[in-house]
């Protein structure tokens, strides 16, 4: 009579697909944000005037990157890893079969879809970015394409889908400890302040603190361990308060 | 301190805002349907992007101006003409013979500096040669390597006839340059971060130098430094 | 064996204990009624059987695993309530294939059917319902699961008349077809005493009673005379309910009599019969003392 038997393998799939379906949103939101980031915020512009012996040189460039999409997609990723551990989504994964891990790991699966969407829609709006620099006066493409250097492009791929999967679990992990406790909220301002303090008061030695540790490093593998690390150490510790969550209580 | 308050009320309102968003995008019925096909759009705009930009890259290659490092900033153009050390080709803008006959005036002039030098020769032909000024914009400040845009500027040349020589008033350069460069944060293992170009440098004017045969008189105006001219004779 | 069993299971939430040291079992395919009054954990237990929340302390087994976290007992197990939230981006339609890929006994094609009875459109979204509907989809839903285990706690929220006969008739139907295990708590005994087997009833943190249903009603019986012969002839046993309705009075007294007093009671014309379940579980639960009146009667008095 008791037959069913799911594998946590086979029901953490089936909650991930229930959570693309139910999500689209979140896709919709970043193609948005991503179009505000290329309509609005399309470079900064930076005049150097330079006058010599009365005659006028001025001399203006404008900086064309993808700098605000980045920026965009960075913060959409936080706010999506926020998102997901709010009751609601934990109630709709629970009306149907699941347990805390096989929740824990949809979401994951999640995050690993929308940090390689992420990834691959920011580096390709450098295309976008480039084609309206190539509308104006005098470019200078300073970043080769993928057909000059195809291994290039692709690091660009997978350096944005690690660092905005780690903003997902950040902001995952930070969500879940909030549900967990409301006393998190005071100290994550204690701890934000702290970082803050250290990582951009003292601007003058920018080869320290905490987000030198990833964008300072210049090895592609250890770069990998340590984004791999810390996203383990991430995903152990919201498990630990995913584990214990009650569902649908008020 | 400015971060420090700013970046969680960013996050706040952007949290707030979207899920505001969604909520309101539950309430208009989106279908789910609706969601994929606009990112399926989206990938294939963004794909459409890529090629065309691939393109456009294939076909403007070469058209950056070109690279220089900090050794080849700032070429001392005094020392050479007064030495008499070889001189950069690209640094000449043109080199003119003029006949000129009896006295020989050089009216008051902005926006060049002259060098004249003596030559015992005996002939009323006068040896012109015009060098541009450089126009360098630094484009990475760790290794200090420059664009050299000086064939941009726009420069006109002194107007002669048959005795006087005249500095005319230099146009208005104004030089629009724009510059592609992906984020940093995605260079972080293509060795191409940036780090601004931020700084441009002119050198000088342009600079006149005059071979005048001893046999011509000269009539220069007084050498008046706040008048924004400058002639030197070289001995 | 039994599909629940409870094993001195407490539940306590920082200080407050809502059940404490319960022990029962849930026998295997019987419809159990889940009764009592508000507030006395009736929610608290099926959240614990159904593994959303955490028992603080015992032994709770369902279907012979413990439920929380428990992938077997969820798979295997629905628990309908008003609280269940189904994802705003998915139209009913999408749901019940969402239901279809989760749950293995699925009845796609009777759903569709409910719905379509209840004029539910599978376009419609989940949360533009109205609480009757939100609360008849869900039902529905409950039904065609056809889990070893369905639970349902006050399924019948919002619901008019019609649909909350409806449910019950479906429910019992598709009961008889696929024989489950059915927990079902609600207010209304009356509307329900027809489909149970079992009662629950629990009060003051723990079980008040359980078994089934004529063991309730055993329990009592209800004696109806003129009120002064009532006076003179039982005034003896614990009077647990007076009406007086029309000339005669109805009394509903705890069913400890002998055979010689039921036939002394009857030689005085007082008519002796059964009582109905939810006559029996007003009873129970001193519904029906004097209730609320007697708070209003007290402040007359003074």
């Amino acid at each position: 009579m008791y037959s069913t038997q799911w594998s946590v393998n086979e029901l953490a799939k089936r909650q991930f697909f229930l959570k693309l379906n139910a999500n689209g949103a979140i896709f919709t939101m970043l193609i948005v944000l991503q179009i505000i980031a290329t309509v609005f915020i399309s470079g900064a512009v930076t005049t150097t005037s330079m006058n010599d012996w009365g005659e006028p040189i001025s001399f203006n460039f404008t900086s064309i990157s993808n700098d605000a999409q980045l920026g965009l997609t960075l913060f959409w990723a936080f706010i999506v890893g926020f998102l997901l551990t709010s009751a609601a989504q934990r109630n709709e994964s629970f009306s149907f079969v699941t347990n805390r891990l096989t929740f824990q790991l949809a979401n994951f699966y999640f995050f690993c879809t929308a940090a390689l969407l992420g990834g691959v829609t920011t580096v390709l709006l450098g295309s976008v970015m480039k084609i309206i620099a190539m509308f104006r006066d005098n470019m200078i493409i300073e970043t080769a394409g993928l057909l000059s250097s195809p291994l290039d492009f692709l690091s660009r791929i997978f350096v944005m889908m690690a660092y905005t999967l780690l903003l997902m679990l950040i902001g995952y992990t930070l969500g879940s400890l909030i549900q967990w406790s409301k006393l998190f909220i005071a100290l994550f301002g204690v701890i934000w302040y702290a970082f803050t303090q250290s990582t951009f008061a003292v601007a003058d030695n920018e080869n320290s603190g905490l987000l030198y540790f990833y964008y300072g490093e210049t090895s592609i593998l250890l770069f990998t361990l340590k984004i791999v690390a810390t996203i383990a150490v991430l995903f152990a510790i919201s498990f630990f308060v995913t584990n214990r969550l009650e569902v649908r209580n008020p | 301190m400015f971060i420090t308050i700013l970046v969680p009320v960013v996050l706040l309102l952007g949290l707030l805002t979207i899920i505001m968003v969604t909520k309101n995008m539950g309430r208009v019925r989106i279908k789910k349907s609706f969601h994929w096909k606009l990112i399926t759009g989206y990938l294939v705009l963004l794909l459409i992007g890529l090629v065309v930009a691939e393109a456009m890259e294939q076909r403007i290659e070469g058209v950056n101006p070109p690279e220089v490092g900090a050794n080849e900033v700032g070429f001392d153009l005094y020392n050479a003409i007064v030495e008499e050390l070889p001189i950069p080709k690209n640094l000449v803008l043109a080199k003119r013979s003029h006949e000129v006959e009896g006295k020989f005036t050089i009216s008051s002039f902005p926006g060049a500096y002259i060098l004249i030098k003596r030559t015992p020769e005996i002939s009323g032909t006068i040896e012109e040669t015009v060098y541009s000024p450089e126009l360098m914009t630094m484009f990475n400040g760790e290794d200090s390597m420059y664009y050299d845009l000086s064939d941009q500027l726009k420069i006109n040349l002194p107007v002669w006839n048959s005795n006087s020589m005249s500095v005319p008033k230099q146009p208005e350069n104004r030089l629009e340059y724009t510059f592609y460069h992906d984020s940093n944060i995605l260079n972080q293992f293509t060795g191409e971060k940036t780090h601004g170009n931020s700084s441009g440098s002119v050198s000088g004017v342009m600079t006149i130098h005059l071979l005048i045969p001893d046999t011509i008189e000269l009539d220069i105006p007084d050498l008046d430094h706040e008048q924004n001219y400058y002639i030197d004779i070289l001995e | 064996m039994p599909a629940i069993t409870l094993k001195n299971v407490t539940k306590s939430y920082r200080s407050i204990t809502v059940l404490n040291q319960l022990n029962l079992e849930i026998r295997e395919n019987v419809i159990t009624g889940l009764v009592g009054r508000n507030g006395v954990g009736k929610t608290t237990l099926m959240k614990m059987v159904a593994g959303f929340i955490k028992e603080s302390d015992g032994e709770l087994r369902v279907l012979g695993e413990r439920p929380f976290n428990s992938l077997k007992v969820s798979a295997n197990m629905i628990f309908i309530d008003d609280m269940m939230g189904f994802p705003d981006a998915l139209t009913l339609g999408d749901l019940l294939t969402e239901c279809d890929r989760f749950y293995e006994n699925w009845d796609q094609d009777l759903a569709m059917r409910l719905l379509k009875y209840f004029k539910l459109p599978l376009s419609l979204n989940h949360r533009v319902l109205s609480k009757g509907k939100r609360s008849t989809f869900n039902a529905v839903v409950g039904i065609a699961t056809r889990c070893p285990l369905t639970m349902f706690d006050e399924p019948i929220t919002g619901m008019d008349a019609g649909a909350r006969r409806d449910f019950y008739r479906a429910l019992l139907k598709d009961y008889l077809a696929h024989p489950r295990t059915i927990l079902l708590s609600s207010h209304h005994m009356e509307e329900m005493e027809d489909l149970l087997e079992d009662i629950l009833l629990i009060d003051g943190k723990d079980s008040a009673f359980h078994g089934s249903i004529t063991e309730l009603q055993e329990k009592f019986i209800s004696l109806q005379g003129k009120e002064n012969v009532l006076k003179q002839y039982a005034n003896r046993y614990a009077v647990i309910h007076k009406s007086s309705a029309g000339p005669l009075t109805e009394w509903i007294v705890d069913n400890d009599h002998t055979n010689l007093e039921l036939t002394e009671l009857k030689q005085a014309g007082i008519r002796v019969s059964a009582v109905s379940a939810s006559e029996a579980y007003l009873a129970m639960t001193g519904q029906t003392r004097g209730g609320v009146d007697d708070v209003f009667d007290a402040m007359e008095r003074e």
